[in-house]
């Protein structure tokens, strides 16, 4: 059988004005939407993205990382990746996206 | 293998993980594995949400000694791939056609005269070791 996996996506937010948010999945053309749709509340800072479970990402997993970096960008507040795989990270790198978010060391 | 399939977003995943079991199978290295799910998916997804007004699509897939040869064909309007630019660092699209030309050894659009697009993709393969692929390698 065909192991589809699903996003999960969970989110807290703590009292320093910073919304975390954990992506366990794939985050593709199918599940991409799931993510431009999550609520980020309003008055936060910082919103931090672990992207440590994520097992694949393509270029519709990548549009929905920029559109949350606008979100987070129309609040004032800033967009920091907090947790990242080898792979994605090379992605980021082979888009140019890691100079539109501030990626881990590593 | 080659595949007909419903131009539906579920359709992307099924395709991707029927060829990454194959060439798993085979004994391809991950790195290169992880390389063509991501190229397929990019050429699949361009399909579903630009070619209309098909409703379906065909992938095929050839291994050919240490090549594996893709092709995605639909029955769409086409399009110019040289009027698809590269993403601006803070733009939301465009990144697809980008994933595709680094990931892949060669990649060819063209357009068939009756109408659709056609995309080919070439990745050179490579084998971990003791993989079952190399022994069906003739040349």
């Amino acid at each position: 059988m065909l192991d589809r996996t699903p996003l999960q996506i969970e989110i807290a937010s703590s009292d320093g004005g910073t919304v975390q948010l954990a992506l366990r999945g794939d985050l593709d053309f199918g599940t991409a939407g799931e993510l431009s749709a999550v609520p980020l509340g309003e008055g936060f800072e910082r919103v931090e993205v672990d992207l440590s479970e994520v097992g694949f990402v393509d270029s519709s997993g990548l549009a929905a990382l920029v559109r949350l970096h606008q979100r987070a960008a129309a609040e004032d507040a800033v967009l920091r990746v907090v947790a990242v795989t080898p792979y994605l990270r090379s992605m980021l790198r082979m888009t140019a996206l890691d100079r539109l978010f501030s990626l881990p060391p590593g | 293998m080659a595949l007909r399939l419903p131009r539906d977003a579920a359709s992307v995943p099924l395709i991707r993980q029927m060829l990454d079991g194959t060439l798993t199978s085979l004994g391809v290295e991950p790195q290169i594995r992880d390389d063509i799910e991501l190229m397929l998916t990019e050429a699949c997804s361009n399909v579903i949400r630009h070619a209309v007004p098909s409703d379906e699509y065909t992938v095929s897939a050839m291994v050919y000694d240490d090549l594996c040869v893709i092709r995605v064909v639909d029955t769409g309007h086409g399009f110019d791939p040289s009027k698809v630019h590269d993403a601006a660092p803070g733009a939301e699209s465009g990144r697809g056609l980008q994933i595709m030309r680094a990931l892949a050894d060669d990649v060819r659009f063209s357009n068939k005269r009756e109408n659709g697009a056609v995309v080919c993709l070439e990745k050179r393969l490579r084998y971990s070791p003791g993989a079952a692929g190399p022994h069906f390698i003739t040349t």
